[in-house]
């Protein structure tokens, strides 16, 4: 069966390749590539992803029922094939798809960006309280050397002391539940967050840079699905409903855009949506703190 | 209370699942506690200080550990059942987990319809080229309903595209009939055996219509844009749809609309048209017909002579190059002293134009804010001054409003204008049916024309509206119905644009209106 892939994620390979299904989902299968990078293919009600190729699938398709864990693929001319499977995908129509993080200007003392920041913030409380709470507060409450991690974090970052910002990023490397662990949907989102609100300031991109070398070794800590994400966020990239919802606050949209844009957000994954919103919306308020009446001020967990 | 642990190496479950199995595992006999985790470093020592975990465990980051926590002559048994629950495929993701995403992009737009094989752009000038060319670059024919497009940039797209035999309609495309389906401005005719290309918008669609009710069909009606015909264009989007005619089956006669195009131009078109082995009627408004005149090409000096030339053709008989019908009908009016001029209000320019070219063979000077001859430009075009015909489409008249064929305010306040103007004795209009237009233009003119006429006769005059109505019966607005509306709100209605303005200059020349001032 031959598909069509929609998009192409910046970072997903679109040349020659050669790799291995390295596992497969209902919505997605991700194939380990020679270079050890990991490249997602996705169903096409799926958002993108900055590694991957959203494809146009037809009704009721699901990557199990044509691909297997450990099957070779290659990307010849133009279509991925499969050795066993009579999937095959063409991506000569794919649109390249990227949101630039490092373009955005969101700045927190513009009283536009911290209103849209703020209702995003009140969308993630109204939806903790609705559901859970992230899962990321859950697991550093019950892991001792996680607690405190965010508070020293942020207070890490707002003084640019990347030392420290790795010390406190560490307990959350593979923590907590899920697949993609909610201590690294929260630090996928943290970085979005940081490279949004970043704009050209030189000792930022120092700070982003410092951290981005370490945190790219130290990704080896959790597992290959999750380290791709982080390797992604290391260079300014994020999934798509994090970074639709960065340019949402970038334009200081209207309330009813930014609280669709953040409960699209939220809608990912299990618990991963919750975390990586926390991570983001921390992260954007960390080198500029919005201007907030009392009754809104930020609730650090563990402080 | 006991503790077991199972490690499945390279085992991935997304996060749902993940959670339903965990929770599934606490629900198991005899279990207290269970989780289901990633085995990352953070994650042992997160189970080890919540308990469920003790010693050491040789499991990496690629792994799923289990771990239960109960009793211990029931732990066996649970991990067993963990294991068989692992087996089973993955639950289906359930609703909510992600959300469908509309269209956002051409090439999404193209997920959605892989069959697709042409895109109609409509946006802004400035980005239309750019939309346009990633469109050619997925393999489909553009129509560019936008304007404003740079001419480099236009030359560079349809290069591009005919580099990839794919064909470009536009910019400033406004109507076309692809394959039965009518596109933007375009009216809902039958399909037969004619296919029409045009570099003008109301012409293509007064020439569709006419074959329509004169009981033909239509092939193709293809759209070339504007500039096609200009020197550095080429008629690149002209020719490669001469050639497409030429080469399809179902079309066995061609018309090809324009205003004058460049001349070297004009002359690789019409040697292009010759080789088609097919007969094709030209139209190239103003153009000397002895210039166009070639074994298979015939010319037409009207919209109107061009459908009835097409329409003889595919009947299999000779064009007739006798008197126009409909030129000798008087106009039933009889104007006061003073009356001597008409004034045309034209939504569009094709209309404009040739009525400009046919009132001047009669009268001499027309005004216009196109003008057939650059002396007659109407320097105030918001004041006619004797012969005048105004094309209300113009980008002068549409900035920050939408096109008269749409909205009917700035005419009908034209009309009133001319109207009170006492040496006006005859008004010209088009009303255009079709998609895109307004509903219902009749409805919104006949209180004006009442208006209109009224006062004219309060002072004194019988003013005279002319014009036609260019649509067909089975388009939305309701052919027949609109006709009477007109009727009776005292339109003359003739059956084309050319009818109209002969019925107009012949009033003139015939010494009815202006015989005395």
């Amino acid at each position: 069966m031959r598909v069509f892939a929609l998009s192409a994620g910046i970072e997903a390979p679109t040349g020659r390749f050669s790799g291995m299904v390295h596992s497969v989902f209902d919505r997605a299968c991700n194939i380990e590539i020679e270079t050890g990078a990991l490249l997602t293919l996705l169903s096409s009600e799926k958002p993108n992803v900055p590694n991957g190729l959203r494809i146009k699938t037809p009704a009721r398709f699901t990557f199990p029922d044509f691909v297997r864990v450990g099957e070779p693929a290659a990307c010849r001319g133009g279509t991925v094939r499969f050795t066993q499977s009579v999937l095959s995908i063409d991506l000569r129509i794919a649109a390249c798809w990227h949101i630039d993080l490092g373009g955005l200007r969101i700045d927190l003392h513009r009283r536009d960006q911290a209103a849209a920041w703020l209702v995003a913030w009140q969308t993630l409380r109204q939806h903790q309280r609705g559901d859970t709470i992230p899962a990321i507060i859950e697991a550093m409450a019950r892991a001792e050397g996680a607690f405190g991690t965010i508070p020293d974090l942020l207070d890490a970052t707002g003084a640019l002391q990347a030392e420290e910002a790795c010390t406190a990023i560490e307990p959350l490397i593979g923590l907590g539940p899920g697949l993609t662990p909610a201590g690294d949907d929260f630090l996928v989102g943290y970085l979005a967050g940081l490279w949004s609100t970043a704009s050209v300031d030189t000792a930022r991109l120092r700070f982003l840079a410092s951290v981005g070398v370490w945190l790219s070794r130290a990704a080896s800590e959790t597992n290959v699905i999750s380290r791709a994400h982080i390797q992604s966020a290391v260079r300014g990239h994020a999934s798509e409903p994090i970074a639709r919802l960065a340019q949402t606050l970038d334009r200081a949209d209207t309330i009813d855009d930014v609280r669709a844009e953040t409960q699209a957000a939220l809608q990912v994954g299990h618990s991963s949506g919750t975390d990586g919103m926390a991570g983001f919306l921390f992260g954007c308020a960390a080198w500029t703190k919005p201007s907030l009446p009392a009754s809104h001020c930020l609730e650090v967990p563990g402080a | 209370m006991a503790r077991a642990t199972k490690v499945i190496r390279n085992f991935y479950r997304d996060s749902v699942s993940l959670m339903q199995l965990s929770s599934t595992f606490a629900k198991l006999p005899g279990v207290e506690q269970a989780s289901a985790i990633m085995a990352s470093a953070n994650n042992i020592s997160l189970l080890k200080e919540a308990g469920l975990l003790a010693g050491t465990v040789e499991a990496g980051a690629n792994d799923l550990l289990i771990a239960l926590q109960g009793n211990a002559e029931a732990l066996d048994a649970a991990l067993a059942a963990a294991e068989s629950a692992l087996k089973q495929p993955a639950p289906t993701a359930g609703h909510g987990t992600s959300r469908a995403i509309a269209p956002r992009s051409l090439e999404m737009g193209l997920g959605d319809m892989i069959e697709a094989n042409l895109a109609l752009i409509s946006t802004p000038g400035e980005y239309a080229a750019a939309e346009a060319f990633k469109a050619v670059r997925l393999g489909l024919n553009v129509m560019l309903f936008s304007d404003n497009v740079a001419l480099q940039d236009e030359i560079a797209l349809k290069r591009f595209a005919r580099d990839r035999d794919l064909i470009v309609m536009g910019p400033d495309c406004g109507t076309a009939i692809i394959n039965g389906i009518p596109l933007a401005f375009a009216n809902v005719v039958t399909r037969g055996t004619i296919g029409v290309v045009a570099a003008s918008g109301t012409g293509l669609q007064q020439v569709t219509c006419l074959i329509d009710r004169w009981g033909h069909g239509i092939s193709q009606a293809i759209g070339t844009g504007s500039h096609d015909l200009h020197k550095d264009v080429g008629g690149i989007t002209m020719l490669q749809s001469l050639n497409a005619l030429a080469a399809d089956r179902s079309t066995s006669v061609i018309v090809l609309i324009s205003k004058p195009p460049a001349p070297e131009v004009a002359e690789h078109v019409l040697e292009a048209a010759d080789k088609t082995g097919k007969p094709v009627v030209v139209n190239f408004l103003g153009a000397d017909p002895a210039r166009i005149r070639r074994a298979n090409v015939f010319p037409a000096d009207t919209l109107e002579d061009a459908a009835a030339a097409a329409v003889a053709l595919a009947e299999g008989r000779t064009p007739d190059t006798g008197s126009p019908p409909g030129s000798s009908r008087p106009i039933p009016s009889t104007f006061a002293a003073g009356q001597r001029y008409i004034r045309g209000l034209y939504s569009g320019g094709t209309f404009c134009y040739e009525a400009s070219l046919l009132l001047k063979k009669d009268l001499g000077r027309i005004y216009s804010n196109t003008p057939v001859e650059p002396a007659d430009r109407l320097h105030d075009v918001w004041t006619s001054r004797e012969h005048t015909v105004i094309d209300l489409g113009d980008d002068l008249f549409t900035r920050g409003r939408p096109h008269p064929m749409i909205d009917h305010r700035l005419r009908n306040e034209r009309i009133l204008k001319e109207a009170a103007d006492p040496q006006v004795a005859m008004i010209l209009l088009d009303i255009v049916l079709g998609y895109g237009s307004h509903p219902d233009p009749a409805g919104e003119l006949a209180p004006v024309l009442h208006q209109a006429t009224g006062s004219a006769k309060k002072a004194g005059r019988q003013l005279a509206v002319i014009g036609f109505v260019c649509g067909t019966a089975s388009d939305p607005q309701d052919l027949s119905k609109q006709e009477d509306t007109l009727r009776s709100a005292g339109m003359i209605l003739t059956e084309s644009n050319a009818q109209a303005v002969r019925m107009a200059a012949a009033a003139v020349t015939a010494g009815q209106a202006g015989a005395s001032s």
